[in-house]
């Protein structure tokens, strides 16, 4: 959990994903669709990726990134987990 | 047996098209801003889902899937719900990638094993032209046209076209009308000082169809085709006229002609 809430970006990189499970693109472009710069989106991204929420497959010259639908809904019940902890 | 048509769901335009889009065909939906492109190419989709039982990919470029949801709830229409039942994927992706998959894995392959569609809306193609030099567009169309059909999947592909009132130009300068087997354009129609829609089918390889420009509305419900602009000409050239139509009694009456 500390992992997954440590930055504004990753939190950014979440909602975007959330509110658009289907999106699949570069991260490249990712950062651009969150308005931030490539560098600063990519160490962001690689927690997310090893926490498994996000997923990476190669695509001709790129590399893309996409949603695991199933590891999303597991963070989901995490995180309502943790925030109903938060009002104990 | 599947029907060799792929139907729209929408009465109207399935007669017009004689039963539906012949199935597995690559379809071209071509208009301007406005013009209700995305409304329709969803209904399209929505309507496969839950009238004939036939999956679907909505494809963007340019919209993100949040919007999209949004806007299909006002016509009443869930897809969240539809993606959660793995009836439907809306994806979000850029136009090159389309591109750069052609060797190996394709893009829609995951989505394609996922939601086993027969449907595909690609919104919209004229995003892909973009990223395509000019002398090697049709090729590359081509490749995703042939694509689509290997996946067997009847699909309507949108195409923005610059040109608000006149002609839809862009199609044929593109080269494009010759790798899809129909046409359908949307556009603004101006008549007595009001703004109206005329929905016509261009091109329909392989079958029979209506051959008038027919007016259509987005309603809260969706797309709504109307009567065909019959009393009118010069509609495709944007500039309609009314025609005169005179009985042989008015002439006679007036005294412009004489009882023979």
């Amino acid at each position: 959990m500390p992992k997954l809430l440590s930055s504004e970006i990753k939190a950014e990189i979440l909602i975007l994903y959330h509110m658009n499970p289907g999106l699949i693109d570069t991260p490249e472009a990712l950062a651009r669709r969150i308005g931030r710069g490539q560098v600063e989106v990519t160490k962001d991204l690689e927690d997310l990726l090893i926490l498994g929420i996000l997923r990476k497959k190669p695509l001709g010259s790129n590399e893309v990134v996409f949603l695991d639908r199933d590891r999303d809904r597991d963070i989901q019940k995490l995180l309502k987990a943790h925030i109903e902890s938060l009002g104990d | 047996m599947m029907d060799d048509r792929a139907k729209t769901g929408i009465t109207e335009l399935d007669n017009m098209l004689r039963g539906g889009f012949m199935r597995g065909d690559a379809v071209l939906l071509a208009g301007s801003a406005g013009m209700g492109k995305t409304t329709l190419g969803l209904e399209y989709i929505i309507n496969g889902i839950t009238k004939y039982r036939e999956n679907g990919l909505y494809v963007t470029f340019e919209q993100l899937p949040s919007q999209i949801y949004r806007d299909s709830a006002n016509f009443g229409w869930q897809l969240k719900k539809m993606e959660e039942e793995d009836t439907l994927r809306v994806i979000c992706t850029s136009p090159n990638l389309l591109l750069e998959a052609s060797d190996g894995e394709h893009l829609f392959d995951s989505f394609i094993d996922e939601v086993h569609p027969k449907r595909i809306v690609v919104d919209s193609l004229s995003h892909l032209a973009m990223f395509v030099p000019q002398n090697e567009l049709r090729k590359e169309m081509y490749k995703f046209v042939m694509y689509l059909k290997t996946k067997h999947l009847s699909s309507l592909l949108l195409w923005e076209s610059p040109g608000l009132m006149g002609q839809v130009q862009s199609i044929t300068e593109e080269g494009i009308s010759f790798l899809v087997d129909a046409i359908l354009i949307l556009k603004p129609v101006e008549i007595e000082s009001s703004m109206r829609k005329a929905l016509g089918i261009l091109k329909l390889r392989g079958s029979d169809h209506d051959k008038r420009l027919t007016e259509y509305e987005i309603t809260s419900e969706g797309f709504k085709l109307r009567k065909p602009f019959v009393e009118y000409e010069g509609i495709m050239s944007g500039s309609p006229r009314k025609i005169l139509r005179v009985s042989e009694a008015d002439l006679l009456k007036s005294g412009l002609i004489k009882r023979r």
